[in-house]
């Protein structure tokens, strides 16, 4: 099986990439510093990771919001910033930036990137006392005008309604359940409890307890959305031959793609709700990889809402349509399973750093350093991001033994 | 349940126009570009011919209802008082889709439905019940 192919993002006979160092701050709830604050503790572990020093950093992908490229440089002392770019995808950001990160280390414009995302997803809406409020929330994008003037006065406000049709669909099409989303949903607690990190690390989830959380908005139960927190992760992108003169070596990037719906800013007006945009991202991420998805030793999905995480799964093509409930409920999900997915237990039960937490998990199974949730001999990986209104993006990661 | 919230919905630009056009038709409408395609919501051009010449037409005020969703949690003070409420995707014969909320019984709609489109004071449309 091929593991290292000779292109990147679909671009032949550029020079290979790789993440060298992964950081992540623990997941708050009630941070009492800035996310900037946070993005920096990240950063400077990254670099840590890495062996790198600040002033390596000659690029910076910062998210879309809270901060800049440029507050960041001030801050790590980097003073002649070469490269910046910010791509706006909601969560499925995080790894569009790796992307563009990747690009631009191929292309010769950077040679050390960081790519860091971090906000107060927990505090923004629970204002408390010691609890410092950032100046500069989330940007708003052009898909923003949509959601207040059209979807809002419907009574749309929030991501469990705009997503809900698309799971109810999901669920008419292709026979997908709540003891599918149980299944999985159980698979993360499970996950969380090898993970020192986790927020519901020492929740167990039973059956019972998932089918008697209430509804949020049909099909979403409270169990089925994502966790929120006040955390940051950041990874620094170089060439895959400087990665390997430094610490922790470099995994390489196989392959990345983003991709949106049509149209992206309006879920109702699609002509095919399950056309999500991971299918285009995982066609465009695959192609030139050297990898295709029955390749994949363990998967990071953004388990923003637990039918969406089987979705992606779909749209990965790790399973047939309609699949993916099966997938969940015969355990191959877990650790010992054919495709042992957020092993760090996800969104859902770890903690939320826009997708960028699955990133570092993903790192560390293929440096084979992931501790207790290790999955044993891991070349391989892929993490999906999902943001916005179903915009998808994809990282294929490998590592060469 | 108590009644919807009837208030201004407060758009901007192409969106405000848009509920003042439905106003004035009392029916939901949308756009139309001089090649004959109708969009929505509304854009400054065409995405077929690219054209930024239009007019708003008023639409079947009926449609098959393709995803719902029946919000059940208090997600905004503003709708906190019309809980439950269903959010339907409903697709009219033009073909265009929107999503409406339900002034009706929301336990009693699913996939297939048809329901009729109404719009209120404000231009809001809204689903109701077939006539
Ligand atoms: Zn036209």
């Amino acid at each position: 099986m091929a593991r290292h192919g000779d292109l990147v993002g679909g671009h032949p006979g550029v020079t290979l990439t790789a993440i060298a160092g992964v950081g992540e701050t623990p997941f708050y709830r009630g941070a009492t510093r800035l996310p900037v604050e946070l993005m920096l503790d990240a950063a400077l572990a990254a670099l840590d990771d890495a062996g790198l020093q600040r002033t390596d950093i000659d690029g910076i992908c910062p998210p879309p919001g809270y901060t800049s490229a440029e507050e960041l440089a001030v801050n790590l002392g980097v003073r002649d910033l070469a490269f910046s770019a910010t791509s706006s995808l909601g969560g499925a950001s995080s790894l569009a930036a790796i992307r563009n990160a990747s690009l631009a280390v191929a292309g010769g414009a950077a040679s050390c990137v960081l790519v860091v995302v971090g906000w107060n997803g927990y505090s923004w809406l629970r204002p408390r006392e010691g609890v410092p409020v950032p100046r500069h929330g989330l940007t708003l994008t052009s898909a923003q005008e949509v959601v207040t003037d059209v979807m809002v006065p419907q009574g749309a406000i929030g991501p469990p309604q705009f997503y809900a049709p698309i799971a109810n669909r999901y669920r008419h099409e292709r026979g997908i359940d709540e003891h599918d989303a149980a299944a999985f949903a159980m698979a993360m607690r499970r996950h969380a409890a090898r993970n020192d990190l986790a927020v519901m690390g020492d929740r167990p989830l039973t059956l019972e307890e998932y089918l008697a959380s209430p509804m949020v908005s049909d099909p979403f139960r409270v169990l089925d959305c994502c966790l929120e927190t006040d955390s940051a992760a950041a990874v620094l992108v170089t060439s895959v031959e400087r990665a390997h003169d430094l610490r922790n070596g470099g995994v390489t990037i196989l392959g990345a793609g983003e991709g949106r719906p049509d149209p992206p800013d309006d879920v109702a007006g699609r002509a095919d709700l399950l056309n999500i945009g991971l299918c285009a991202a995982a066609r465009r991420a695959f192609a030139g990889s050297g990898v295709g998805p029955d390749d994949l030793d363990t998967v990071g999905v953004y388990d923003c809402f637990t039918y969406l995480a089987l979705l992606q799964l779909e749209a990965l093509g790790v399973c047939d349509r309609g699949g993916a409930g099966d997938l969940a409920r015969s355990g191959a999900l877990d650790l010992g399973g054919s495709l042992p997915t957020n092993t760090h237990g996800g969104l859902l039960s770890q903690g939320h750093t826009w997708g960028m937490n699955h990133v570092v998990e993903i790192v560390r199974q293929l440096r084979g350093t992931a501790g207790a949730s290790q999955v044993v001999g891991a070349e391989v990986g892929a993490v999906t991001g999902w943001g916005d209104f179903g915009d998808g993006t994809l990282l294929v990661l490998g590592v060469e033994r | 349940m108590s009644a919807w919230p009837e208030v201004d919905p407060g758009a901007a630009g192409l969106h405000a126009a848009w509920y003042t056009a439905n106003v004035a038709a009392h029916c939901i409408t949308s756009q139309r570009c001089e090649c004959g395609t109708l969009r929505a919501p509304a854009r400054y051009r065409c995405a077929v011919c690219g054209s930024d010449e239009w007019e708003f037409v008023p639409l079947t005020p009926t449609g098959v209802v393709r995803s719902w969703t029946i919000t059940r949690r208090p997600l905004h003070f503003a709708f906190a008082e019309v809980l439950p409420y269903a959010l339907l995707v409903v697709e009219v014969a033009e073909g265009l889709r929107f999503l409406l909320h339900y002034r009706g019984d929301a336990e009693s709609v699913s996939i297939g439905d048809r329901v009729t489109i109404d719009v209120d004071r404000f231009g809001l449309p809204f689903a109701k019940c077939a006539d």
